[in-house]
């Protein structure tokens, strides 16, 4: 594993009787986007906000790029970018006027702050509205400007809590574009979501939190992997080839079952999609004549509404 | 990273930070101070607010002069002085301690932008967070100070015997005082950090801070009790300093006292302002 950028290690959240984050663990190598995914209130942004040093952790240790967010938080500061859950831009200033009160508190001269400024500006398509208070922008420009806000020390972390929340598809996928291209240059993101479609898409692994703990941690497909099944649907010509259908594939090794409806469908678990060739053979040196051939993955929404029930302990639906 | 590194890669957008970022250097207190200053001065800076914010002090010398001509008397000044010479400092303390009260409500309303949680995420000293939001308020007060004096001027002919040079020490010692107490409201913000509740303690405490003094009306002619507090009333030695400042006798007594108590203020609420400021 590339160096790790982003650690927390046993992180515990406490806000009085309150217990946000229970033991959480999450490790992200440099350059590689990892996903906190959850209901509201599974403590996803409570994380974000003890990595990027609002809050401090009540147990347990978090750090950036090996520096720790409490001891040397001003240090962690240079290094990371934070776009929260609520547009942080100033309303009042134009995309321009935002983007260079930042740069110049981080250093930068004026003529270097409206270099970068222009550069972001250029970058997210928002050169033309550059001089429009944010104030008048939409909800897709002042999402694209907050995360241009968080790239102007160009940092080598960058948070991300809920990005396209509320967003048109069509910014969206504007924003996720983004956040690939940062990945690609060896920014290390940790963008929090509520879309599974989002996860899949964007992120190497995933961490599910329910209720201020892990209940999962892996990569999209190996949650999928953990939770689904894939499965062979296959219906046939005629309801009467069911039976010499269903001994073939046992015979064959497959645990194949036939629809309740007594419908001729059939469902044929397999392990991987290579399996879907053996059924299909298997069928034909049976005879039975194949109407209707499918081949379904578990999605991330199976994985995410059977473990956050786990965790909560209610009878998982089938 | 090296030379040979960020040549090895491909062209990178956005850029890390590479040679244009980390030439830049750290900012200071000073930089980040006048840059948030800006910041917050930029809701002050529509032709609405700023007819408005002149039209304050303006309402508060006709509505004052009008109450008092009635009373016949001016307020706590001896007979030889002119009444609007009396009058004006009042109302420039007010002005300035209601500028400074301001300041509090500026810094909640900052709290609920998200921009600040912005800002606490910067490798920025927190504290200049603070002062500009102090100096803000303070600009908008000189503006105000500035066009009372003028209104004061151009209506009631106020043209004391300290002179330009009174009057121009009247504002700035009346922005020093309005400038102190915003620490006050800046400190219980940032520790109450409630809207509603800084508000009702605002009023609390500036009406008769500033109405239980010498003000409009002689603590002579006040009953004993109500005496007791005008004449122990800070507000009403701010008042005396800057009357003092537009007769052209001050001491330098009562300038060096004036300022070592704006100064003591500062010393006290600042620290507890900056300690107690944060967004979660």
């Amino acid at each position: 594993m590339a160096n790790p950028m982003i650690e927390a290690i046993d992180v515990t959240k406490s806000f009085g009787d309150v217990t946000a984050l229970n033991g959480v663990s999450v490790v992200v190598p440099e350059g590689s986007i990892h996903g906190l995914l959850g209901h509201n209130g599974a403590g996803k942004t409570t994380l974000v906000h003890i990595l990027s040093t609002l809050l401090e952790p009540t147990t347990g240790t978090a750090r950036i790029g090996g520096l720790d967010v409490s001891a040397d938080a001003q240090e962690v500061r240079r290094r990371i970018g934070l776009t929260g859950q609520f547009a942080s831009v100033d309303e009042q200033l134009s995309g321009r006027e935002n983007l260079t009160l930042i740069a110049r508190l981080l250093g930068a001269s004026r003529r270097q702050a409206l270099a970068r400024a222009d550069e972001l500006l250029e970058l997210f398509d928002l050169t033309e509205a550059a001089k429009r208070p944010a104030s008048q922008y939409s909800g897709g420009m002042r999402r694209r400007l907050d995360i241009g806000a968080s790239l102007v020390g160009s940092p080598q972390v960058i948070f991300l809590d809920e990005p396209t929340t509320g967003l048109d598809p069509t910014s969206r996928i504007a924003v996720w574009e983004v956040i690939e291209r940062l990945a690609k240059d060896g920014v290390s993101v940790l963008l929090t979501t509520q879309y599974l479609e989002e996860a899949d898409r964007l992120c190497e692994r995933i961490t599910l939190l329910s209720k201020g703990s892990v209940v999962a941690e892996g990569t999209p497909a190996e949650l999928k992997a953990a939770v689904g099944q894939r499965m062979v649907t296959v219906t046939l010509a005629a309801e009467s080839e069911v039976p010499a259908a269903l001994r073939a594939l046992e015979g064959a090794g497959f645990r194949a079952t036939s629809a309740q409806d007594s419908s001729a469908a059939l469902g044929v678990p397999v392990a991987a999609s290579a399996d879907l060739a053996a059924v299909v053979r298997t069928l034909n040196e049976a005879h039975a004549e194949i109407a209707e051939l499918g081949f379904s993955e578990p999605t991330l929404d199976d994985v995410y509404l059977r473990l956050t029930h786990e965790s909560a302990g209610t009878p998982v639906p089938a | 990273m090296t030379v040979a590194e960020a040549e090895a890669r491909p062209r990178r957008t956005p850029p890390r930070r590479d040679a244009a970022t980390s030439q830049w250097g750290t900012s200071g207190l000073f930089t980040q101070t006048v840059a948030l200053t800006g910041r917050s001065l930029r809701p002050y800076m529509n032709a609405g607010v700023i007819i408005v914010t002149f039209v304050e002090p303006l309402v508060m010398l006709l509505m004052f002069a009008g109450v008092l001509k009635v009373l016949g008397e001016a307020p706590g000044m001896s007979k030889e002085m002119a009444y609007i010479d009396g009058l004006a400092p009042a109302i420039m303390i007010i002005t300035a301690v209601a500028a400074g009260a301001q300041a509090g409500n500026g810094l909640i309303n900052d709290l609920r932008n998200e921009v600040i949680t912005r800002f606490h995420t910067l490798p920025i000293n927190r504290f200049s967070v603070l002062l500009a939001r102090s100096f803000a308020d303070a600009a908008r007060s000189l503006y105000q100070l500035i066009s009372v004096a003028v209104l004061a001027a151009l209506i009631f002919g106020f043209a004391p015997p300290g002179g330009i040079l009174g009057v121009l020490g009247a504002i700035l010692m009346s922005l020093l005082v309005g400038w102190s107490m915003s620490w006050i409201f800046i400190m219980m913000a940032a520790l109450l950090r409630n809207g509603d509740v800084l508000r009702m303690i605002t009023t609390l405490l500036t009406f008769p801070l500033l109405f239980a003094s010498n003000a409009f009306v002689p603590p002579e002619s006040m009953p004993t009790g109500l005496r007791v507090i005008a004449q122990g009333n800070p507000i009403s030695y701010a008042n005396d300093a800057v009357r003092s400042m537009v007769a052209g006798n001050v001491t330098v007594t009562e300038l060096a006292t004036t300022v070592a108590v704006c100064l003591a203020l500062v010393c006290v609420c600042a620290p507890i302002s900056k300690r107690s400021f944060r967004v979660l």
